[in-house]
């Protein structure tokens, strides 16, 4: 909001997409707030992409409207959206300077010489780029080209930003500070961002609210917090989380979740035949076999560093556990796990969703 | 014989074999050379000669067998004496020009082709009535040729919209790509007349903008089917970013897609001159005194040595000068193209 333009809200308003025979996305309902950051968060193949695309005009939808603010947008062409996007590629234009590159938006709109080498000057100031704008892309490193593209894509100020796993094609160390540039970038302007990635930590730290698709179907739009703490599917409870969640399957008996080597006490109630709990390995113990609700023995131990991750077989599942630092067993040993009920899940295994 | 190689004799068997394999490809391919480059150096040593080499048996070498002169060179280049200057300048301008606008078409064909989707059923329409227009201006016409064009015409595009349905493949992007390729499978002498008494109706025989025009379209198809791979595949990434920074197609074209492929895209302009330059059978019918290019001159020089056999002798040299004229800008061009391939393929695709 600092530049006093106030973000734009984004909808997907019962959006499909089929190539072909082919079902990519199932009416996505989607509501983006103004200047929120939304992450698209999936799997390849998920529709992730594609619901991208077809907000920026890229591609057209088979059925369902588009709203950018309050304006159908479903069949404008791309330029007259408002919108600007930032590739996984970069997609810099390679016969021309960093500078023409961030100006190219501002050009081809016919904005005067002056304003617009003001205008890009700004722009690169903000991502560090202001000693490089005479260079040529491919004389600049990853890191360097993608800061280009970001630049080129604040410059016009448009009413939502678009990225398309931007921090993909970058090493580790520098994913981790562009991200927290970004985050910043976008809170100091204020603009709707849609952000697409299949990396979760990506989505826990940069968004507000992140939308999971599988397969084309939005699986829950919540916060991180809510998303990882309140999974709404089996899906989503295993797709977030490292290592990820661990999952039984038994059945579920009034609030007994009970299996060949578990009987629990669960939070829920219901009579399912076919259910799964599932349990984070931060929140168990392990414990001495009779003291756990579910018995297994010790299959490995990983000394993490700040902690030990256990690995222990119950039946046919493998069931890991965040223990203390020091702990130690050997395998083969019979053990236990324990835990409190508050974070427990119960899913019903037909259809993967959370039993409440 | 596998167990001889196992031996002392046996690896130096193989080693001799080595050595003599390669040797044999060394002089054949070194006899093929000479084979292919001997009646260029021939020429050009000839149109180095006076008048008393020629006719006095072969001298192969200059300063060894003979002086060279430049008597020949110095009397084409001279308009005053023949025409090789303007002949040459009718050449280039012709070439460059049927290039550019080749490229130019072919290139916008291929980025309207592979970018757009084109819908069958109203083509099929727009067709069948360009054909009634056609079929109209058949009967205006009072020359047969032009007449017999035009029904062909209309037939054709009659063919082609009764063979539209809503589904299956009729000319959907790839019909029409495959639609001008067999355009070039017709043989150019078969319309040769046809295209005569066309620019001899419209006044424009002899003039260079038929030449330009009819290279043109002959050329088209070779040059979308040239730039196809070039930049026939999806859109690029920095096509797409253009689309979203606001530019027009028509700017993505020229501002953004041409300088990314602008090696490959040379490359076929030089090999579509090559093409123009070489032409020989429009240029002899559809051209005479002003315009005529260098093949057909070229060709015309020739018959009129031949017919004056044993008279001056002088004239074989300037003929070598003047095909050498003609030659040189196909080799120049060639290594252009080759040059711009090469760092094509050694940088791979530019960022």
């Amino acid at each position: 909001m600092a530049n006093g333009k106030p973000g734009v809200q984004v909808s997907f308003d019962k959006i499909q997409k089929s190539f072909g025979a082919v079902r990519v996305l199932e009416e996505l309902n989607l509501q983006v707030e103004p200047g929120e950051f939304l992450v698209l968060l999936g799997a390849s193949g998920s529709g992730k992409t594609t619901a991208l695309r077809i907000l920026s005009g890229l591609e057209t939808a088979t059925a369902g409207r588009v709203l950018i603010g309050d304006r159908d947008v479903t069949s404008i062409l791309p330029k007259y959206r408002d919108i600007s996007m930032v590739f996984q590629s970069y997609a810099l234009y390679p016969h021309k300077t960093v500078a023409e590159n961030i100006g190219f938006p501002l050009k081809v709109r016919k904005i005067p010489l002056a304003d617009r080498e003001v205008a890009v000057r700004d722009a690169a100031a903000q991502v560090q780029l202001d000693q490089l704008l005479h260079r040529y892309p491919r004389e600049l490193s990853g890191g360097q080209r993608q800061r280009v593209a970001l630049a080129r894509a604040i410059v016009r100020r448009p009413s939502v930003f678009l990225m398309d796993e931007p921090l993909s094609n970058l090493d580790a160390k520098l994913r981790g500070h562009m991200r927290a540039e970004l985050k910043h970038m976008q809170q100091t302007l204020g603009i709707t961002t849609i952000y697409v990635t299949h990396d979760q930590i990506e989505a826990m730290t940069l968004a507000r609210r992140v939308a999971i698709l599988e397969r084309g179907v939005l699986q829950q739009l919540a916060t991180p917090a809510e998303i990882y703490n309140n999974p709404a599917n089996l899906f989503v409870a295993q797709f977030i989380g490292s290592p990820p969640m661990n999952v039984v399957r038994g059945a579920l008996e009034g609030k007994t979740f009970l299996s060949n080597d578990a009987k629990v006490t669960v939070s829920v109630g219901g009579r399912i035949a076919k259910a799964v709990l599932g349990f984070r390995p931060e929140d168990c113990s392990v414990v001495a076999t009779a003291k756990g609700a579910i018995r297994g023995e010790i299959y490995t131990t990983e000394l993490i560093g700040d902690h030990t991750l256990v690995t222990l077989k119950a039946g046919s599942d493998m069931l890991t556990v965040k223990a203390a630092k020091d702990f130690t067993a050997t395998p083969g040993e019979k053990a236990g796990v324990a835990f409190n009920s508050s974070h427990l899940y119960v899913f019903d295994e037909s259809n993967g969703q959370r039993v409440r | 014989m596998m167990q001889h190689l196992a031996t002392a004799s046996g690896v130096r068997f193989r080693k001799m074999r080595v050595i003599l394999s390669d040797v044999l490809t060394y002089v054949v391919l070194g006899l093929w050379t000479i084979v292919c480059l001997f009646p260029l150096y021939w020429v050009a040593v000839t149109s180095l000669k006076g008048e008393p080499e020629i006719m006095q048996g072969p001298f192969f070498l200059p300063f060894v067998d003979f002086t060279p002169s430049g008597i020949a060179w110095r009397y084409i280049l001279d308009p005053v004496n023949d025409q090789l200057p303007m002949r040459f300048f009718n050449s280039t301008l012709i070439g460059l020009a049927s290039t550019l606008l080749t490229v130019l078409i072919g290139g916008l064909a291929v980025y309207g082709l592979t970018r757009f989707r084109y819908t069958v059923a109203w083509m099929g329409f727009l067709l069948i009535l360009l054909a009634v227009a056609l079929a109209s201006c058949a009967f205006v016409v009072s020359a047969v040729g032009l007449q017999v064009f035009f029904a062909a015409a209309v037939g054709l595009l009659l063919l082609m919209a009764a063979g539209f349905k809503d589904h299956g493949p009729a000319l959907r992007n790839g019909g029409i790509l495959v639609a001008m390729l067999a355009t070039r499978i017709l043989p150019p002498v078969v319309v040769v007349l046809p295209i005569y008494t066309m620019a001899q109706h419209m006044g424009l025989l002899d003039t260079r903008l038929v030449l330009i025009l009819t290279y043109t379209a002959s050329n088209l198809p070779i040059a979308v089917w040239l730039l196809v791979p070039v930049f026939g595949k999806t859109a690029t990434d920095q096509e797409e970013a253009a689309q979203l920074d606001g530019a027009s197609h028509i700017e993505i074209f020229f501002t953004i897609l041409l300088p990314m492929v602008a090696a490959s895209v040379s490359a076929v302009g030089l090999l579509v001159f090559i093409l123009c330059w070489n032409e020989y059978l429009f240029a002899a019918y559809l051209s005479s005194t002003s315009t005529m290019t260098l093949p057909p001159w070229v060709m015309g020089q020739m018959s009129i040595k031949e017919a004056q056999v044993g008279g001056d002798g002088q004239e074989w040299a300037q003929l070598s000068a003047a095909i050498i004229f003609m030659v040189v800008p196909v080799l120049a061009c060639i290594a252009l193209a080759q040059r711009f391939l090469r760092r094509t393929f050694l940088w791979g695709r530019l960022l």
